[in-house]
């Protein structure tokens, strides 16, 4: 005896309320199908309790926005401004650090005229008495 | 992909920007330090001991600058009156007395002003104050180019040993007033002339030149000596100063004596000697 198909079987689920002829005749001698069909019934019954939500979103749309954003978020962006003059303000300190100047040194001859001690130094006041002294001329 | 280009971006702005704070800064260089500052940065001094100075001996360097402004201005009051041969010798000689106590007056100011520093800084800084100032005042001076003289005598730093040679009118004191009237280029009949004003001149001279330099040596040495007492300073400074005076003058006194007498030549001669008198640090500022 041949047993019905699956295909069969799901034609019968669906047209439940008009089963034909001859899968039914096949059925009432047939254990094996009988349960098959009652298992795919099962099946059917939660199938058709599920309901598939619908959206009814444009993905593509939200995709490719999304994408549009990501492209043009760090340039014009007020935080990405705040991070270019950051940077900006970073580099000219850290410049003007590494730049300063050292220690300010100062040599023996500027030390003796901040003191003006060359004053103290032997020579003649007018100058007339400088070869008594044994300056030697220069000027 | 676009936050790594981002980040790469803001990279590159602070290189660029730390390169341009480089260059900017450099740029603008080192300032040139004010003459306190010149002192503090010279001496190491701390900001209590620069205090403790300035509270000690406040106006310094307002003070020695008009002081040096001073000076430069009566020695160019000097230099004018001898270049005009019809002024009269009084007028020359009160001026050159004012030259004189001008210099002097600074020289006053600048002797306190190293006694209130040396009062206020330690045992190294008080040695490389000690060190320039017996480097100005050795004969040679900061300038270099004089021959130091390092013979052996009688004490006192080492670049005056030896220069004393004595009271008496040697040989190399004699060749010095000599060179008075070369450098003018007095002739006979004028030195005859002078010496008759002023007998005792050759001698005077002689005598009081070394006198100065054996009284600037031994204010060299005391001012060199930390544990001299002030008033030993100002002692030796005075005998220093009294001792120039009477030297400066007495030559005022000499050349004054034939002043009618010399020539347009010896006159500008006078005034190259003038202008020796300037060649100070306050003469060419």
């Amino acid at each position: 005896m041949e047993h019905l198909s699956d295909g069969q079987l799901l034609d019968m689920l669906s047209q439940r309320r008009s089963e034909p002829e001859a899968p039914a005749g096949h059925l009432a001698e047939c254990a094996s199908c009988r349960q098959r069909l009652a298992s795919m019934r099962e099946t059917w019954d939660v199938l058709g309790e599920w309901s598939v939500e619908d959206r009814a979103t444009d993905l593509t749309g939200r995709i490719m926005g999304k994408a549009q954003a990501a492209r043009s978020i760090y340039l014009w962006q007020p935080r990405a401004v705040v991070r270019i003059a950051a940077s900006i303000a970073i580099g000219i300190g850290l410049g003007g650090f590494v730049g300063r100047p050292g220690p300010v040194s100062v040599s023996d001859q500027q030390a003796a005229e901040a003191m003006y001690l060359d004053a103290l130094a032997l020579h003649s006041s007018t100058g007339w008495a400088s070869p008594l002294l044994g300056e030697t001329g220069g000027d | 992909m676009t936050k790594r280009i981002f980040h790469v971006g803001l990279l590159t702005c602070v290189l660029i920007a730390g390169a341009g704070g480089y260059t900017l800064r450099r740029n603008l260089g080192v300032p040139e330090p004010k003459a306190l500052d010149c002192t503090r940065y010279w001496l190491s001094l701390s900001a209590p001991q620069c205090e403790q100075i300035r509270e000690d001996d406040p106006g310094f360097h307002e003070e020695a600058e008009a002081l040096a402004a001073a000076l430069q201005g009566q020695q160019e009051v000097l230099i004018g009156l001898v270049s005009e041969a019809e002024t009269p010798a009084d007028e020359i000689r009160r001026q050159a007395g004012a030259v004189v106590e001008a210099h002097h007056a600074l020289v006053r100011r600048i002797v306190r002003h190293l006694l209130a520093v040396r009062r206020h800084v330690d045992v190294r800084q008080c040695r490389l104050l000690n060190q320039v100032c017996a480097n100005v005042m050795r004969p040679s001076g900061l300038q270099g180019g004089g021959r130091v003289r390092q013979q052996r005598g009688r004490g006192g730093p080492p670049w005056a040993e030896g220069q004393g040679e004595g009271m008496g009118m040697g040989r190399r004191q004699r060749r010095r007033y000599g060179q008075l009237g070369s450098s003018l280029g007095l002739t006979e009949a004028q030195q005859a002339a002078a010496t008759e004003a002023y007998p005792s001149y050759e001698s005077d001279a002689a005598r009081l030149a070394e006198e100065v330099r054996a009284a600037h040596a031994r204010l060299a040495e005391v001012l060199a000596d930390a544990e001299t007492a002030d008033a030993a300073v100002e002692q030796a400074l005075e005998e220093f100063i009294g001792l120039r005076s009477e030297l400066e003058m007495g030559t005022v006194d000499y050349v004054l004596s034939i002043w009618p007498m010399l020539s347009a030549e010896q006159q500008q001669r006078l005034i190259g000697l003038s202008q020796r008198g300037r060649r100070w640090r306050g003469g060419r500022s």
